[in-house]
């Protein structure tokens, strides 16, 4: 029977042929009809579920935004810093943790920058999401750990050793002007808090000593807390200064060059208000310490920032002017007042000279400063002296971060004087081979023409003295230019046209197809109907 | 299955339902576009427009489908069909195909509006692609669905109602997204065509979404294939 032969309709068939189409008339139409489309339907939600499992260990997503700023896109750049930083850390994770719901997170620009980052980084790099609104204990905990009030609009950033919170406003630039959203800076701002929070230790802000260094205008004599720890030293000086560092992410240390060294994670230095010399490089005893060698060092390691404050009591100081103008391009000129009795604080005789954003900042580094100010601030430099900002062939760039207005005087001569200048000075961090890669490594100096710039009368939000210290230490505790991520600008959708054109492009857009569409519809029905 | 697909295609224009098709989305997402960009003379943004366009797809796209096979049971033209040297799914297909290629040339003819947005603002060109794209693939699902509730009655206003209504229900279950229960939100986040869409909105090509559409309108055309089967064979 097996082998048995039908050619009735000039086809050959087996019994197996039959046993088959029995089967398949079974699943097509018969008792296995409905078992068959369960089955279906199964397949289609099993098709789907690994689709997900797979996105989220392969990047199942492609960005099409602009090719030049792919909004979701990590950089070359940042991927091999990263890979590198995992390849030298292998144990290094973070946690992207939003604190809400997936489907509640409120920012997706954001929430996709994270998941690009947990794609691109997946033994590194994960995402988890804590609605803090129903957890009253989980908010209590966060809230703690990162020293923010936490809302659904802040994502946090867990490291190793720091959980970061950033607020959603953070991922964006603004107009200061407009007010308007410009730019998105996903990746610069997760890469800077990656980094702050898997980092060991808090970076260091030395004050230097030895020199007659002195704070608050002479009240603090910085050679006092040599040694201090930094828990003592925020215990013993109750200074906006110290507060703001603090508050900035800093570990505050004084340190006495001729007495010990920085410290490894030294990533600022602050000369303040020096009355004598530094110790500079003697040929004649060549195992003597060099202050300002051990400074030149730690700067060349970059990451480092050097701030120096002087003023116009500041006396001539050859290895610390010599060291600034060589390396920095900037310089003082000792007991030159800068004096404005038009742009001053009132009663100040025009010592406390009230300084300006200049209207072009070197876009490297002095806009990205004061973006946030609106140039309505008040910059108060108290007994400014003289400074001077020149080129130099060994920096990369140099500017007047704060001027006088041009009715100031100092010499004798009136004009528009630099108040801080600064210097910004890049490496090409090499790859494994030897070779330069995208990324580059900076190190910072400015120069600030008055040493009350500082002071806690200064400091206060009357000024924006404070604001502008506190964006230049959020560039020093950051590693943004280390990894050369610039922010992705939005494509300006503005619509400019006018009511009577939109009402004629609303009619044409509107009636004017479907009317000739429905003229050829008549046509060929009336065709038809008269054929 | 070519045969079919030619001559579905040509049915649809020398009757009058292609042409109302064609006329009606026009008229319908020029004013839609006209509304969220033109007047309100800001932005040349389109996100709102798209999001209405895919309501106004629920009511538009079962007129293109709603002839499709109901009208061929009701004028008893399906049994010459049937008998066709075309299987089922070829017929199904074939028919799909071209309801599909009526609305994608549509949707391209109408993306001349954008033309507007360049002349008077800036329009992000890469945003109103991904848009596009991810609309094709929710219009190629509701067709499905369209086709499938074509397959089940002779009635045309009856397969075209109960496709209107069976894709609002799949667009409001994103709604359901903010009950509280967490297993009943990953449900319904997984099976709702709009949180779907949301990573085209900003320019992301999702994958995982464009399977999704694709798998879904597959079982609903599979649906429409058991459907004729069996009255194939009954």
């Amino acid at each position: 029977m097996k082998n048995e032969k039908n050619t009735a309709i000039g086809t050959t068939y087996t019994s197996a042929d039959k046993q088959r189409e029995a089967v398949t008339k079974k699943l097509k139409y018969g008792s296995l009809s409905w078992g068959f489309a369960v089955i279906v339907v199964v397949l289609c939600i099993a098709i789907n579920l690994a689709a997900s499992l797979l996105s989220a260990r392969l990047d199942l997503r492609v960005d099409i935004t602009d090719d030049e700023a792919r909004f979701f896109t990590i950089s070359d750049g940042t991927k091999s810093f990263f890979e590198k930083l995992f390849a030298d850390n292998p144990d290094w994770h973070i946690t992207i943790r939003f604190l809400a719901e997936e489907d509640k997170v409120s920012d997706n620009m954001v929430l996709e920058i994270a998941r690009s980052y947990e794609s691109a980084f997946v033994d590194h790099v994960s995402l988890e999401f804590t609605d803090i609104n129903s957890n009253r204990e989980l908010w209590e905990h966060y809230s703690n750990v990162t020293q923010t009030q936490l809302t659904r609009y802040h994502v946090l950033v867990e490291g190793e050793y720091h959980t970061r919170a950033v607020s959603f406003a953070n991922f964006y630039l603004t107009d200061s002007e407009s007010g308007d959203t410009v730019a998105f800076t996903g990746e610069k701002t997760f890469t800077a808090a990656f980094v702050k929070a898997g980092i060991k230790e808090s970076p260091v802000a030395v004050f230097t000593a030895g020199h007659g260094e002195t704070l608050d205008n002479g009240t603090y004599v910085l050679g006092d807390y040599v040694g201090y720890s930094a828990e003592q030293l925020a215990q013993a000086n109750k200074l906006v200064l110290f507060d703001t560092l603090y508050d900035m992410g800093f570990d505050v240390q004084v340190v006495d060059l001729n007495e010990s060294p920085l410290p490894e994670n030294t990533r600022l230095i602050i000369v303040s208000d020096p009355k004598s010399d530094f110790m500079g490089y003697d040929p004649e005893n060549p195992d003597a310490i060099s202050e300002m060698q051990i400074i030149d060092d730690v700067m060349d390691n970059f990451n480092v920032t050097l701030i120096v404050t002087v003023d116009d009591d500041t006396p001539e100081l050859p290895e610390l002017q010599s060291y600034l103008e060589q390396e920095y391009g900037l310089g003082y000129v000792p007991n030159v007042s800068v004096t404005d009795n038009d742009r001053s604080i009132k009663g100040s005789d025009g010592l406390a000279v009230l300084g300006d954003i200049p209207e072009l900042l070197d876009y490297t580094l002095g806009s990205q400063l004061v973006k946030g100010f609106t140039g309505d601030e008040r910059f108060v430099f108290n007994s400014a002296v003289k400074l001077t900002v020149s080129k130099n062939a060994n920096v990369y760039g140099e500017d007047t971060l704060i001027a006088t207005s041009p009715s100031a005087v100092a010499g004798g001569e009136s004009g528009s004087y630099p108040l801080i200048g600064y210097t910004l000075r890049g490496n090409a961090i090499e790859d494994e081979d030897g070779d330069d890669t995208e990324n580059t490594e900076y190190k910072t100096a400015y120069l600030i023409s008055s040493t009350d710039f500082l002071a806690d009368r200064y400091l206060n939000r009357s000024y924006g003295n404070r604001d502008l210290f506190e964006s230049i230490l959020r560039k020093a505790n950051t590693i943004q230019e280390y990894t050369g991520v610039e922010e992705v600008f939005f494509v300006d959708e503005g619509l400019d046209i006018t009511t009577g054109e939109a009402r004629g492009w609303t009619v044409a857009v509107t009636l004017i197809a479907p009317a000739i569409i429905f003229a050829v519809a008549l046509t060929v029905w009336a065709k038809r109907r008269h054929a | 299955m070519f045969a079919i697909y030619k001559r579905e295609l040509k049915a649809y224009f020398i009757s009058p339902i292609g042409y109302l098709f064609v006329g009606n989305f026009l008229a319908v997402s020029g004013l839609l576009f006209s509304i969220c960009t033109l007047q309100r003379q800001e932005s040349s943004s389109v996100a709102d427009y798209f999001q209405y366009l895919i309501y106004a797809f629920a009511i538009l796209l079962p007129l293109l489908t709603m002839k499709s096979l109901s009208e061929e049971r009701r004028t008893k033209s399906e049994q010459l069909l049937m008998t066709s040297p075309v299987s089922v799914t070829g017929i199904i297909v074939g028919k799909y195909l071209a309801a599909l290629s009526v609305f994608g040339a549509v949707l391209l003819a109408n993306s001349l509006n954008f033309v507007l947005l360049e002349k008077f603002g800036n329009a992000n060109g890469t945003l109103i692609l991904s848009n596009l794209i991810c609309l094709f693939f929710i219009g190629a699902l509701f067709l499905a669905v369209g086709i499938f509730f074509s397959s089940l009655t002779e009635d045309t206003l009856v397969s075209a109602i109960t496709s209107m209504d069976v894709i609002f229900v799949m667009l409001a279950v994103n709604f359901l997204s903010d009950i509280s229960i967490s297993w009943v939100k990953k449900i319904v986040d997984f099976i709702s065509v709009l949180a779907r869409y949301e990573p085209f909105t900003y320019g992301i090509l999702d994958v995982t979404s464009i399977i999704y559409y694709v798998s879904l309108a597959a079982v609903f055309l599979f649906f429409a294939v058991r459907v004729y089967e069996r009255r194939r064979w009954a």
